[in-house]
């Protein structure tokens, strides 16, 4: 694969992970390599190159996409010694194998709502920063229950923050959608703060989506219990400085200055600083999911 | 031409300021009416009188219906639909999207087929690591082709048809055959010379694995509204009503200005639409670029200056109906190449009648000369037709740069390719009507 496709492809996830979550890029990854299974043409003995170029390029992409390269091992650990020299029969492996992988992560989807909702007392004030289909679906089950809740949704890149304000707004959930730079004077209102991450590291740190350390700040200071919402996928073995998190620096001209900037795709939030870890087997407090973790 | 100095003068620098953008090309043929007004080369009463009412409300009519329709979000429903169906094979999507982009030009209005269209193109190619820009020339060149066919697909046409009297049918049954196959041409041409760039994908695992993510994103950018089945059913049926009344114009002897405007209306009492808000989508600069224009010229011909240009400049070359078609045809197609083809429509129409006066030829083939060559004219150049200029800034948008030359390498052999097929189609029209 060229650098310039393998870019390009990078791009495509960090595009979908700001649209839909981690959760839904992973989703939306597995889905799209079955169809192109589906889709290709070739011989058998081309299958088996073809399909290790593809997995190792998912595995690396930048940042990595934890839930995505947990079940990508695990299919490659599948289809060990399955390629055959029936191509149509390897493709039905292959496509039976992702399957099993979505319905996997469909059934982990399910299974965060029902540890979301425990989450969500009456009459909460709920920050919500990031685009995380967990926690999308929670607020969506909880005010169809009938909770009666406000969310506060932290307004950044609009592509970033679209769907979450479409959801409240066709849901009508009570909401209200305020700048990420304003958060400090509605703190006193909020009672709990509802983050997404893409990956939680053995070295004590969660990827999450960038500008959410600094909300996480200002949240801790203020004793705003946060939630980060983070399925068994998210934990990853390896340090936060192997996640490549993506670096970019652009020129840009503005009102007559010229500069260079340099920006990151996600940031890193301190495990300290998180209350409860929301999984779905359940809600784990701080001093717990450090011993059970061994973070 | 006793006193036609003075408008003469006041046309040619309308002309000018409007070929090299001085000033809005609408205040600039307003200005001119209104110098005129000012030193009593023509009255007011005479003035308005000299406005062709039927193209205004063709063009007020069919701008009303697509800024409803385009508010159902279908146009952009459909251009995902097929950017779905291309699976990511390059030739698909020049194929596919040029056949969306031929007969959505058709039946709207160029610039809003190509502002549908080339940001999805642009989207998909270069997710591809396609170059875009050959795709996007291709969609502004295509619209301007499929414009072609129709009545109302073009604005040369839409004055033609209302100046002259043709119907919807004439012009469908008349340039269809041409059209369809200068659309074929056109195609095959972008084919041949780039077949490199039209390899398919499906053996390469990761490029389809792209396509899919990419498709994703595509679904996820630009279905951004729901689509409102209600109002989608009426805006559609309002669109299938215009079609037929103009279809059937020869039957119900509706004119097709009145069919626009009275579906426009229809529509807009069925929708109940915002009308305030619908207005400011209404192009009033063109309405008003049209109707100065009309006034312009119709002082030139009140002062006899177009029968003079008639005699001494297109009747020069001869009597031979073939010499006279083809020159309508090729003068047309270069001169809209470089200045808007609507003020040189405007102005031709005066001259062909004259001609036709002096030189009967069957069949209406002048006509058809005329809009083949203003209309696919447009893809001379770059600033040949707004849909041209539009794609080439929508591909600024977002850092795809055309250059002039560029858009030129790729649209003046194309052009060229359509005034053949479109010469020889005349030529056998004429011989077959002779």
């Amino acid at each position: 694969m060229k650098e310039i496709d393998r870019q390009n492809l990078f791009k495509l996830f960090r595009d979908h992970g700001d649209v839909l979550g981690t959760h839904g890029t992973t989703q939306v990854a597995l889905e799209s390599f079955r169809r192109s299974i589906q889709d290709l043409r070739c011989s058998a003995g081309k299958l088996e190159p073809l399909v290790t170029e593809l997995v190792e390029t998912i595995k690396n992409t930048e940042p990595q996409v934890t839930p995505l390269v947990h079940l990508i091992e695990d299919f490659e650990k599948e289809m060990t010694g399955q390629y055959s020299d029936d191509c149509q029969a390897t493709k039905n492996k292959i496509v039976g194998a992702l399957t099993s992988k979505i319905d996997r992560l469909k059934t982990i989807g399910e299974q965060m709502v029902v540890s979301g909702l425990k989450c969500i007392d009456r009459y909460d004030v709920i920050i919500v920063y990031s685009t995380s289909a967990s926690i999308r679906d929670t607020l969506v089950q909880a005010n169809k229950i009938g909770k009666p809740f406000e969310v506060l949704i932290l307004k950044q890149d609009f592509t970033k923050t679209r769907k979450l304000i479409w959801t409240a707004h066709g849901e009508n959930i009570d909401h209200q959608v305020i700048p990420e730079y304003n958060l400090s004077n509605f703190i006193v209102k909020a009672n709990k703060f509802f983050l997404g991450t893409i990956s939680i590291t053995p070295d004590h740190r969660a990827v999450c989506p960038l500008g959410a350390a600094e909300v996480v700040g200002l949240c801790h200071l203020n004793k705003i219990p946060i939630y980060l919402f983070a399925n068994s996928l998210k934990f990853s073995h390896k340090p936060s400085s192997a996640h490549r998190i993506h670096e970019k620096h652009e020129n840009r001209t503005e009102g007559h200055t010229s500069y260079s900037m340099t920006i990151h795709s996600h940031c890193l939030v301190d495990l300290d600083h998180v209350d409860f870890i929301v999984r779905e087997d359940g809600i784990i407090p701080r001093e717990e999911f450090k011993k059970q973790f061994k973070l | 031409m006793e006193g036609a100095l003075l408008p003469i003068i006041i046309f040619l620098l309308v002309y000018v300021a409007i070929s090299l953008e001085l000033v809005n090309k609408a205040v600039a043929a307003l200005f001119g009416v209104m110098v005129l007004l000012i030193l009593h080369v023509v009255h007011e009463r005479e003035a308005i009188a000299f406005i062709d009412t039927e193209t205004i409300m063709l063009l007020l009519g069919m701008m009303t219906i697509v800024a409803i329709l385009r508010r159902t979000g279908v146009f952009t429903m459909l251009s995902v639909r097929i950017a779905e169906l291309t699976k990511g094979s390059p030739l698909k999507i020049l194929i596919f999207f040029s056949v969306v982009t031929a007969l959505l030009s058709a039946f709207l209005d160029n610039v809003t087929t190509v502002l549908i269209i080339i940001p999805i193109v642009i989207e998909l190619t270069t997710g591809m690591g396609l170059d875009p820009k050959l795709y996007v020339i291709s969609q502004a060149v295509i619209s301007n082709i499929g414009g072609t066919a129709t009545l109302i697909g073009d604005p040369p046409n839409i004055i033609i048809g209302s100046k002259v009297g043709l119907t919807f049918n004439a012009f469908v049954l008349n340039l269809g055959l041409p059209v369809a196959v200068c659309f074929a041409g056109g195609l095959l041409y972008l084919w041949m010379t780039n077949r490199e760039k039209f390899r398919p994908i499906d053996t390469n695992l990761a490029k389809l694995f792209s396509v899919q993510l990419l498709l994703e994103k595509i679904r996820n950018e630009f279905l951004t509204t729901k689509i409102d089945r209600v109002f989608l059913t009426k805006g559609l049926s309002c669109l299938a009503l215009a079609i037929l009344l103009f279809v059937t114009q020869t039957i119900t002897g509706m004119s097709p200005g009145v069919v626009a405007l009275t579906v426009a209306m229809l529509l807009i009492m069925l929708t109940n639409v915002d009308v305030e808000h619908l207005m400011e989508e209404i192009e009033w600069t063109t309405l008003l670029f049209f109707s100065g224009l009309f006034i312009l010229v119709g002082v030139l011909e009140e002062k006899h200056v177009l029968e003079w240009i008639a005699h001494n400049v297109f009747l020069r070359v001869g009597d031979n109906p073939y010499v006279i078609v083809l020159m309508v045809l090729w003068v047309s197609g270069i001169v809209s190449g470089f200045l808007d083809n609507i003020p040189f429509t405007i102005t031709m129409i005066p001259i062909v009648k004259l001609m036709l006066e002096s030189h009967p030829i069957p069949n209406d083939i002048l006509w058809w000369a005329l809009s083949l060559g203003a209309c696919l004219g447009g893809n001379l150049t770059m600033i040949g037709a707004s849909a041209n200029i539009v794609s080439v800034g929508m591909a600024k948008r977002h850092n795809v740069n055309i250059s002039f030359l560029e858009f030129m390498k790729v649209s003046a052999v194309i052009t060229l390719i359509t005034l053949v097929v479109a010469s020889i189609f005349l030529s056998v029209y004429l011989w077959v009507s002779l």
